[in-house]
């Protein structure tokens, strides 16, 4: 019961976010009332810098950024459970990651996605879910590594080893079947860095074009009229933290609890 | 060990690799045929009373402490040659250059390769790189696609962002460790939970969302502090009120994290049996806090501030979009644009060095803190 | 005669279950007095001394407790108070002094924040109470620049620190050599006559207890809790494994066929039959005419230029042969298990497997080389991956190493598990679903499966009680006759090993100390 009530506003917030874009009562892309106006009837949430629905427009602005976080996250994590767990059966492999990951903490992840977006011209989407894998990959690939090790030294490991397996068969037999927990809770953690990359990404104008709704396009976009409707940017800014941690505590609460102790750890 | 962290957060994710030990030691070093359980450790043969040599202790740590920061320094600054390496390969393979972007849209082929000859493009990437690295020493950063001096520019913006990135760091650090104290002073109460489940919620969000949450709070509902920056002659902001809101965005999703890595260092430390026999041995609860479980956490949250600065620099590029600030993310969002590799190699350099300054504080911070086991 | 400083009237914990895990009887200490509490481990003596700080162990209930240190009820004194009296009037010296002083803090300080008067005069004649030099350089160092005796000399300065009415020490001499020992001991009861301390300790160490104790007091076990019973004597004549599994009737059966199917590179020898196998020692000595396995100057190293941790050891066995690797723990044991099996990476000699030179590391290791070397690992470190059903674990070697036609594997599955007299149901269990035995069984039968003719075995009986080691020793010794395979034995039980082994070696500090038949160590001092 208490499980399902957590999980809860992760279904809600990703029903919302999907099926919002049917559920507008209006357009996106037409005024329906004056620039700023305040909550009204047939605008609930008032109306944005050019008089367009905010309503409409939060509906419809979750859906590319539910999914291309999504995508990210998903990349992130399965990249990383192959890899972490090589490396944490190959030292030699190891240690490249962890070389890797000492070269990509010095430059910021805003700074590498901008870097990456903003010359990739006509990269759009492609060139920012690239630019989010490389960022954060290392780094779950160090967490996974950490969770693999012990494994790797395991007895039945061991055995395998000297048992003839190669390392495919062991990364995938022996040693990811027990990561189960610890990917879960690494995908919903990776979920969560990748709305930051990808809302800062919208936010700096590198996502999605205007006239496109979009949540991180709306704050920024109706920032100037704040005082004048404040619900167009308070709203995209909830939505866009609820998003952020329904997701994350959805993953705990389905990580089994020996894997919450072993994640515990990282 | 590592700290307890359910929530990390963002490309620099949690510091678990670097906590109590060096980086070098990580995960890889307990792969199957690094050191297994036979091959580690000395024969713990029978329980001698004989311990280390109690000589020849004293004297060399200062030495090999010193020995191993230069160390540390040779190491992070190869990495960083690498990063500027890699940074000038995507600029070079990623499509469009500079010769085109800094033209206007109809410039013929002809003004195109002139141009390219004038900055060099027609030039090896290996040339380009090779000689923009050997003006590094003498503070040359080469010149932009728009014939400035890069270290001009970045001169110019660069302490605005410094200055912005360094006060959020250090009310991030103040306040982290003032919620963790306060919160493992009395664990699972109330204030504890409080603390932990807050700094969960803001370590998740976005810098644009604490900013705007602020500015509707703070400028226009209360009308106690300015929302854009105006800028002074000097270059930078006008008044000091100006930089509380930036300096606040900025450090709050940090607080927010920073506080949970401290929590659950100090909450790892307290599990440590000589802090159980400082409880036993009645000493007041702050002085256990403060000399037996604090000093053993640090290397943690060290590392765990190491991973913000990145973070404090690359959101101060989004927060000075939104305040107006004067700082280095207009002109790094332009020189991207204009695909002008020695501004964007500059700014990513004097970026880097700013982060791998605090990366060797929390590697000293880690020597000193911790024990060599005889 | 002066009333008790700490006196514990009863003290009854419960488990989680609801039996009586401790139960204190009891224990009063006066001033100048020293009062021992002795008893086997698990008797609840840590548990007592802690009791009269105030502290109970987590996951137990107490049921009855009463329990008065200066007149103050200790279990449930507000915080407060219960610090005060902490800080003032108790002192525990605990049993790893080494790991309770903070390893960041300077002996000065370290004793200065307890001292009743910090001053430097103060600090030096507590040094000097505990015989430890009392100079400046002493002050300034951390407690690991200190040897185990001093670190033990310091933990107790700092309990005298605070002046304590009450001084509890918890095994005070352990893992002191003995003439150390004696010195604390007798520096104890110096200390409890001249300060006027009640001083309360348990400790294992009769000569100890019997030297400085005014009182001594024993604690037993509560008879809830099971006593371990002496192994049943097994008849090496039965066939039969004390087991509740019904044992199948293949269990004396003729060797699987597989062997025979696919014949191994080398010939084996034809496995002894059952009466020879009885009279022991002439078949294993006729087997033992062509080695299986050949070790020369092995060395190991803890990394590229770490440590020798193995020195030059030699070995030879033949097929059908079980020789035992016996030595105190962090000898290098497991380490010489795990070059053989190519697992450690830094190791150096000549390892030759039926004439043929093999590979030092496993990768260089043909996918024959590794089938014909098998490992069975210990149980605690996690021999079965927990989310394999046993089916699936044994059935892998056999697809692995193709020596098994895919259809009849099932079926080879199914006469693995008899032949390491396990019910055929197992197959779909999972490990947690088996007790310690029945794993150790399956990983043996994993290594079976492969149909090896080396078999490593890394200390396979730790994790089980006697009985069960016993029979799977007699498993292990049946399965060797008849498949010929040659067993090497990592084990610390020299009864199991003198019993079914026929040479042994011991491994001290990386090399061979000894070497001779496995029955005579038992008679080895």
């Amino acid at each position: 019961m208490r499980t399902a009530l957590r999980l809860l506003p992760a279904g809600l917030i990703a029903v919302i976010a999907l099926a919002g874009p049917l559920l507008a009562p209006s357009p996106i892309d037409a005024p329906v009332a004056a620039p700023y106006a305040l909550p009204g009837p047939g605008v609930p949430l008032g109306a944005d810098e050019l008089g367009r629905n905010v309503l409409s427009r939060v509906l419809a602005g979750g859906r590319e950024l539910l999914l291309t976080s999504l995508v990210v996250a998903c990349l992130v994590t399965v990249a990383a459970a192959l890899l972490g767990t090589a490396a944490a059966l190959r030292p030699a492999l190891g240690r490249i990651v962890e070389r890797v990951a000492d070269v990509m903490i010095l430059l910021p992840a805003v700074l590498a996605v901008l870097l990456v977006v903003l010359s990739w011209q006509g990269g759009g989407r492609v060139a920012l879910v690239t630019a989010a894998v490389a960022v954060g990959l290392p780094y779950a690939i160090r967490v996974v590594c950490a969770a693999a090790a012990p494994i790797a030294g395991s007895g039945y490991v061991e055995a395998a080893v000297a048992g003839g397996e190669r390392l495919p068969q062991l990364v995938w037999r022996e040693v990811l079947p027990n990561l189960r927990a610890t990917l879960l809770i690494l995908l919903g953690l990776r979920f969560v860095a990748a709305v930051y990359v990808v809302t800062t990404a919208a936010f700096l104008e590198l996502g999605p074009q205007p006239p496109a709704a979009d949540w991180a396009l709306m704050v920024r976009e109706n920032a100037p009229g704040i005082l004048l409707n404040p619900w167009a940017v308070v709203v995209p800014s909830l939505a866009i933290g609820v998003l952020a941690l329904s997701v994350q505590t959805a993953a705990e609460v389905l990580a089994p609890r020996s894997g919450r102790q072993v994640v515990a750890r990282l | 060990m590592a700290e307890r962290l359910t929530a990390a957060r963002g490309p620099a994710a949690p510091p678990a690799w670097r906590a109590g030990q060096s980086s070098a030691s990580g995960p890889s070093a307990s792969g199957p045929s690094a050191s297994g359980p036979s091959a580690s450790g000395p024969s713990a043969s029978g329980p001698s009373a004989s311990g280390p040599s109690p000589s020849g202790f004293s004297a060399s740590r200062p030495l090999s402490l010193l020995l191993r920061g230069a160390a540390a320094l040779a190491q992070r600054a190869v990495l960083l040659a690498v990063l500027l390496v890699a940074v000038f390969a995507a600029m070079e393979f990623l499509p469009g250059d500079a010769a085109r972007s800094s033209l206007d849209r109809g410039a013929s082929a002809a003004a195109v390769a002139a141009r390219r000859v004038e900055l060099g493009l027609d030039q090896p990437l290996w040339n380009r790189l090779l000689r923009w690295m050997a003006g590094l020493p003498t503070g040359d950063l080469g010149v932009t696609s728009r014939g400035e001096q890069v270290a001009e520019v970045i001169g110019r913006h660069f302490p605005g962002t410094l200055l912005l990135g360094g006060l959020a760091f250090a009310v991030t650090m103040v306040a982290a460790l003032a919620l963790a104290v306060v919160a493992a002073l009395r664990p699972s109460s109330a204030l504890d939970r409080a603390i932990s489940g807050t700094s969960t919620v803001v370590a998740a969000l976005p810098e644009f969302v604490v900013a705007s949450v602020l500015v509707l709070l703070f400028a226009l509902w209360a009308d106690l502090l300015p929302a854009v920056t105006v800028t002074a002659a000097g270059g930078g902001p006008a008044s000091a009120a100006m930089l509380v809101l930036p300096v606040l965005s900025l450090a709050v999703p940090q607080i927010g994290w920073n506080a949970r890595v401290a929590r659950a260092a100090l909450a790892d430390e307290c599990t440590a049996p000589h802090v159980e026999a400082a409880v036993l041995d009645g000493l007041p609860p702050r002085r256990v806090l403060l000399r037996h479980v604090l000093p053993g956490s640090l290397p943690t949250i060290a590392a765990g501030a190491a991973t913000s600065v990145g973070m404090l620099l690359g959101g101060a590029v989004v927060v000075e979009t939104i305040f107006n600030y004067p700082g280095v993310g207009s002109v790094l969002a332009g020189a991207v644009r204009d695909r002008d590799t020695p501004l964007v190699a500059g700014v990513v350099m004097v970026t880097s060095v700013a982060i791998l300054a605090v990366l060797l504080a929390a590697d000293l911070v880690r020597g000193w803190a911790s024990v060599r086991r005889p | 005669m002066t009333p008790a400083v700490a006196r514990i009237d009863e003290l009854v914990l419960t488990g989680p279950a609801g039996g009586v895990v401790v139960d204190v009887p009891a224990v009063s200490g006066e001033r100048g007095a020293v009062v021992a509490l002795v008893g086997p481990s698990g008797a609840g003596k840590s548990t007592a001394l802690r009791s009269m700080l105030g502290v109970l162990p987590d996951g137990l209930t107490c049921r009855a407790g009463r329990v008065r240190v200066l007149e103050h009820e200790v279990l449930g004194l507000d915080p407060v108070r219960l610090r005060r009296l902490r800080r003032h009037h108790i002192a525990l010296v605990d049993q790893d002094p080494a790991s309770r002083l903070n390893p960041r803090m300077r002996v000065r300080h370290l004793l200065a924040e307890l001292a009743a008067r910090p001053g430097p005069g103060e600090l030096r004649r507590l040094l000097t109470d505990v015989c430890l030099p009392a100079d400046d350089e002493m002050l300034a160092r951390r407690p690991h620049q200190l040897s185990g005796g001093q670190q033990r000399r310091l933990a107790l300065a700092r309990a005298l620190a605070r002046r304590p009415d009450l001084l509890l020490l918890d095994e005070p001499t352990a893992g002191l050599d003995p003439s150390l020992g004696a010195e604390i001991g007798l520096l104890v009861r110096e200390l409890a006559d001249r300060h006027d301390m009640a001083v309360i300790l348990a400790s294992h160490d009769g000569d100890l207890v019997g030297r400085i104790a005014d009182r001594v007091i024993e604690l037993r076990i509560p008879s809830r809790a099971p006593v371990p019973s002496p192994p049943p004597v097994a008849v090496p004549s039965a066939s039969a494994v004390p087991l509740p599994a019904p044992a199948p009737p293949t269990i004396m059966a003729p060797p699987p066929p597989v062997a025979a199917a696919v014949p191994p590179p080398a010939p084996a020898p034809t496995p002894a039959g059952g009466a020879a196998s009885r009279a022991g020692r002439p078949v294993r000595a006729a087997a033992r005419r062509t080695p299986a396995l050949i070790m020369r100057r092995l060395r190991a190293r803890t990394g590229r230029r770490g440590r020798t941790i193995l020195h030059d050891v030699e070995l030879e066995l033949g097929a059908g042969a079980a020789h035992a690797v016996i030595g105190p723990s962090g000898a290098g044991k497991t380490t010489l298990a795990r070059a053989i099996t190519g697992l450690h990476p830094h190791a150096e000699g000549v390892v030759e497997l039926d004439g043929q030179p093999l590979p030092l590391r496993l990768a260089r290791r043909t996918g024959e080389q590794r089938r014909l070397i098998q490992l069975v690992p210990q149980d605690p470190l996690g021999a079965l991956n927990p989310v394999r059903t046993v089916g699936a674990v044994l059935a892998r070697p056999m697809r692995l190493h193709r020596r098994v036609d895919p259809a009849d594997v099932p079926s080879r599955v199914e006469r693995l598990l008899a032949d390491v007299a396990l019910p055929a149901e197992t197959v779909t269990r999972l490990p947690h679903e088996l007790s310690g035995g029945q794993r150790q069984r399956v990983a043996l039968a994993r290594a079976l499966a492969a149909d090896p003719a080396v078999l490593v075995c890394d200390e396979v009986t730790s994790a089980l009680d006697a009985p069960t080691a016993q029979a799977l020793m007699e498993l292990l010794m049946r399965l060797r006759e008849e498949r010929g395979l040659a067993v090497v034995l990592v084990s610390h039980d020299l009864d199991l090993v003198a019993r079914h082994c026929d040479t042994a070696c011991s491994i001290d500090r990386g090399r061979i100390s000894w070497a001779g038949r496995a029955g005579a160590v038992l008679q080895r001092g």
